[in-house]
């Protein structure tokens, strides 16, 4: 009898343990975006990205520490009212001290990363983005995820420009704000290398509030005969508009930006136009199906939650920049920013779950190797409008041959922070 | 001679959500905050319309039908909009201005959630460019500048010719005068908020397949027209127009120079000159 | 002296101090038991009450400026500019700085836009804040353009991120300029003002000089406007066009308009009300706008004369029962 006894007390210490294993705590993610108002169109999708990659770990029991404990992932969402740095740290102080949160992923633009460089690092919440935007050696909570942008302009341009070698004139079209100033910047470092056989014929930044107008913008472009136009600043209607515009004045060369919005320009436009002519490359677009099974599958559900006509390539970039912080998370002991973060940079590289093995850089850009360099997709539009893979950037090697070159231009370019 | 062609394109543009609001402010000194949101509205017609009736009847149809639509909804918002605030704040132009501000935050919210963040395309139901010696010019931009010419006549007409106009310049000028000549201020008043509503909408329609149809174009598109009316001057159309004109050429010659980002900075320090010199406006009148 | 007779009686000035006084106190005990994010919440808010307080001064003279939030902004970028290498001066000068700055500008303005009347007031002020916001971010070499300038300091007598002690600061300031615009409102010329605000036709036939009288109010609102501007760009760290923005200017306008300009509890009113809002939804800022911009219309409808409107016909039912009593 009492034998039995002792063998129930002790299964049923064993199950109140297993039991309080599995309660573990619960891990905390801010996304700080723009959650309404004009800016949502990229905020919303982001902050999508980012509740879909904790969903997936949260449906599967939770992500698991190296300590072997399981964690549900709970994803709340920020206003920074578009980008203003103010309401960025209002909305990371309400993340951080009322809200007890541990991981961060906002906008890479660097008065908002400034703004909360401060604060996050004070905290120990690790902070990322999906690209580096600022990084200091005095803010080490302060990390870029993925190559992302504005980094990934000049990958993507150098790319075109290398498989391309008709390319002979660029036209940088950019809007006056701070996202185009940095993509100017980091579009011209990426021609840099090639100015020996490239020009850049024009590269006048435009008023935003005028990009409603295509005529006045594209005129001086097409006078100026480019081989490929590269931009950044028009809103997913605007680009449609302008790529129509430009067919109109006759232009016959390339299109690269981040992204674009596809049905918008099918609309619009005939397929045998697009086929071959729509370039873009940020992170990742889950929307094509071959780079990686698990992003495929990340865009099925996006698409069965939201719609079709809600997807938008912000999404995917968001999910894979969570990847990183899910490698950190894997690695560390506890679930904290500080231990995440300690895991993260134990090594030279981290192994991320899409990209692979990826090496820790940025000290020539940002002084302090912060910035995780993930290799980059380049996509191109076919002739049904879909995008299809063109290829890889090997984004280190490309910066390690051509850093020189690059770096004069984006110190011009006031992308330099390093001291 | 293209940049002639980019500037009636553009003036007609600009025109364009400047009318409505022209209208209204120069009848009842009233700002329509939510004139911007009523233009938005519109377009979202137009989207609508195409896309559900453009597969029976063809697109053109259904977006030439969709202007009847977009008058339709906007022309029962102003009459709402008219009942519920402005009778109620006519004495209080400020307050109406905040109250109208208000009413456009809500409207925005309100075609979030019905059609997401994102915002709609609607490709031009008339393809195709028309060229000019050199120059070229899509056939959509051509529309634009018809109809909103046709729009700017017949209003003017409406205005000096008919009977309804004549009431509506007299409220304009005199009100204590025209109620004194047996007028209705009250009907006026909400004819005109109406018209220029209708106006609002329809010029949402016609421009819906040039910028790409967001929640917010409404209200990227309203400073704009604050800045035209400024300078073109209270109560005065004309005005209007000639302020449209001159902001169309101004901007499109700093655009084709290549100083586009100057441009915001250059028309607010056009707008602050002109009301130093000229504190009413280039054709206002005087209070 | 029919004019003079609309003008409100000296008790108000006492009405205002309490007004002055009860904000400091709340204020004071919320931060006192709040969380950390709390007391962050109430250094902007007491920033936003001296940019609502120093509103109201300039509207007393009959017009509304939609340009107070962008000369805000000059006294923000004058303390990022002056704190910094190669001017190096201590930030707690550079507030007072600011102030003056911000003075200055609205002084160059009043030329231009003080000519104007009613709308054409407020628009000409919207186009001079406008042309100041772009003057912010196409001088880029001196204010960083869109990205600003970050890195702003305390003062150095305000320990580096204690946010009570740099609420203490605020309230300070607070206490100092609702001292001097209650005091001011209440003078002879305070007096002058709101005459000139009534009716400008008749002040000027009875021998004031309205534009002077105009100008002085408009640059002393101006003034609290820059002090506010660099004590939240101290404390956020950073400056950037963006924070000087319409929807900013419209919070203003609402509040005062919600809340009623006849005395100084009427915007704080505004202000607060209009905050408890934001707040209140922060967990769904998709709908934010919509509640915000709900309750405000119907603020605008059934409460005509503002939540000030409100407290005086329960003050004055209050005194009616109690003479019924």
């Amino acid at each position: 009898m009492q034998r039995k006894i002792s063998i129930l007390a002790g299964a049923a210490a064993l199950a109140a343990a297993s039991v309080s294993f599995a309660q573990d705590s619960v891990i905390k993610v801010g996304v700080v975006q723009p959650q309404s108002g004009e800016c949502a169109q990229w905020g919303v999708p982001i902050t999508r990205g980012v509740e879909l990659w904790a969903k997936e770990f949260n449906e599967a029991g939770g992500i698991k520490d190296a300590s072997g404990n399981s964690h549900q992932i709970e994803v709340t969402g920020y206003d920074n009212a578009c980008y203003t740095a103010g309401e960025e740290l209002t909305a990371f102080r309400r993340a951080i001290l009322d809200d007890g949160v541990e991981f961060i992923l906002q906008t890479f633009t660097p008065a908002s990363r400034k703004a909360i460089a401060p604060l996050a690092t004070e905290n120990k919440v690790l902070t990322t983005s999906y690209g580096a935007g600022y990084l200091s050696a005095d803010y080490p909570y302060l990390i870029g995820s993925v190559t992302g942008s504005p980094a990934s302009y000049m990958y993507l341009v150098s790319y075109l420009i290398e498989e391309n070698p008709d390319i002979e004139k660029v036209a940088i079209v950019t809007a006056d704000h701070s996202f185009g100033e940095a993509a100017r910047a980091f579009y011209k470092a990426g021609i840099a290398p090639y100015t020996d056989r490239v020009e850049i014929v024009f590269s006048d930044p435009y008023d935003p509030a005028m990009a409603g107008d295509m005529f006045s913008i594209a005129g001086p472009i097409a006078s100026s005969e480019p081989d490929l136009i590269v931009e950044l600043g028009f809103t997913p209607g605007q680009q449609a508009s302008f790529v129509e515009t430009m067919q109109q004045l006759g232009y016959s060369g390339l299109f690269a930006s981040e992204g674009w919005t596809m049905n918008f320009l099918t609309d619009r436009l005939q397929a045998d136009y697009l086929d071959g002519r729509i370039y873009s490359a940020y992170v990742v677009d889950a929307s094509e199906q071959s780079f990686s099974p698990r992003v495929a599958q990340f865009y099925d559900a996006y698409v069965e939650t939201y719609g079709q006509a809600e997807w938008s390539v912000f999404a995917s970039v968001a999910y894979a920049a969570m990847t990183t912080i899910e490698a950190g998370i894997q690695m560390a002991e506890e679930p904290t920013g500080e231990a995440v973060r300690a895991a993260l940079f134990a090594e030279e590289t981290v192994d991320n779950p899409l990209f692979g093995e990826s090496r820790w850089a940025g000290s020539e850009i940002y002084g302090a190797d912060t910035h995780l360099l993930t290799p980059l997709p380049v996509y191109v539009t076919d002739a049904e409008g879909n995008v299809t893979l063109d290829g890889i950037v090997d984004v280190g090697a490309w910066w390690q041959e051509n850093a020189q070159a690059a770096l004069t231009e984006l110190e011009a370019g006031g992308q330099v922070t390093a001291q | 001679m293209q940049i002639a062609l980019n500037i009636l394109s553009l003036t007609s543009f600009y025109m364009c959500f400047a009318l409505g609001l022209a209208l209204v402010f120069g009848v009842m000194r009233v700002i329509n905050f939510a004139h911007g949101e009523f233009y938005m509205l519109g377009a979202y017609s137009a989207f609508l319309c195409v896309s559900l009736i453009g597969p029976t009847t063809g697109a053109l149809t259904a977006y030439i039908m969709s202007f009847a639509a977009a008058a339709i909804v906007t022309g029962l918002l102003g009459v709402l909009l008219y009942l519920v605030v402005v009778r109620k704040l006519m004495d209080k132009p400020l307050t109406i201005f905040i109250a109208t501000l208000a009413l456009s935050y809500m409207l925005q919210v309100v075609v979030v959630e019905l059609f997401g963040p994102v915002g709609r395309s609607l490709p031009s139901p008339i393809p195709g460019i028309v060229r000019i010696g050199d120059a070229i010019l899509p056939w959509s931009r051509v529309f634009v500048i018809v109809a909103i010419s046709t729009l700017s006549v017949g209003l003017w007409f409406l205005l000096m010719r008919s009977d309804v106009g004549r009431r509506v310049r007299a409220v304009a000028q005199n009100p204590t005068g025209a109620v004194l000549q047996g007028v209705s201020v009250t009907r006026v008043g909400m004819m005109t908020l109406v018209a220029g509503s209708m106006i609002a909408g329809v010029s949402g329609a016609i421009m819906a397949p040039i910028g790409g149809i967001t929640p917010f174009m409404g209200a990227a598109a309203l400073w704009k027209a604050f800045i035209i009316i400024i300078v073109g001057g209270i109560g005065s159309i004309w005005g209007a127009v000639a302020a449209a004109f001159l902001f169309g050429t101004i901007d499109t010659f700093m655009t084709v120079a290549g100083a586009g980002r100057y441009l915001a900075l250059t028309n607010a320090v056009i707008m602050l000159g002109v009301l130093s010199v000229m504190p009413s406006g280039l054709f206002g009148e005087k209070e | 002296m029919q004019l003079f007779a609309k003008l409100d009686s000296p008790r108000t000035v006492v009405l205002d101090l309490v007004t002055v006084l009860v904000v400091i106190a709340g204020v004071s005990v919320l931060a006192a038991v709040g969380s950390s994010y709390l007391q962050g919440a109430l250094v902007i808010f007491s920033i936003n009450a001296v940019l609502v307080i120093s509103y109201r001064t300039i509207t007393t003279m009959g017009g509304w400026s939609f340009a107070h939030v962008a000369i805000m902004g000059v006294g923000g970028y004058a303390v990022a500019v002056l704190s910094k290498p190669p001017m190096d001066i201590p930030v707690a000068v550079t507030f007072a700085l600011g102030g003056l700055a911000a003075g200055l500008v609205s002084a160059l303005l009043a030329y231009p836009v003080l000519r104007t009347r009613q709308y054409y007031f407020f628009l000409s002020t919207f186009a001079a804040g406008e042309a100041l916001r772009q003057c912010f971010i196409q001088f880029r070499q001196l204010t960083g353009g869109t990205s600003g300038i970050a890195f702003i300091e305390y003062p150095a007598f305000v320990q580096t991120g204690d946010t009570l002690q740099f609420l203490a600061l605020v309230l300070a300031v607070f206490f100092l300029l609702g001292l001097f615009y209650l005091m001011f409102d209440a003078s002879e010329t305070g007096m002058k003002i709101r005459a000139v605000g009534l009716d400008e036709t008749l002040s000027q036939s009875l021998g004031m000089n309205p534009w002077r009288l105009r100008a002085l109010s408009f640059v002393l609102g101006s003034v609290g406007a820059g002090v506010a501007g660099g004590l939240l760009v101290s404390y956020n760290g950073i400056v950037a066009p963006a924070d000087f923005s319409p929807e900013l200017m419209f919070k203003i306008v609402a509040a005062c308009i919600v809340g009623g300009t006849r005395r100084l509890y009427g915007p704080i009113l505004g202000l607060t009300f209009l905050t408890i809002v934001e707040e209140a939804f922060r967990g769904v800022p998709e709908y934010v706008p919509l509640v915000w911009g709900g309750l405000v219309l119907a603020a605008t409808l059934y409460v005509p004369n503002g939540l000030e409107g409100l407290v005086d016909r329960l003050r004055a039912s209050l005194v009616r029962r109690r003479r019924h009593a």
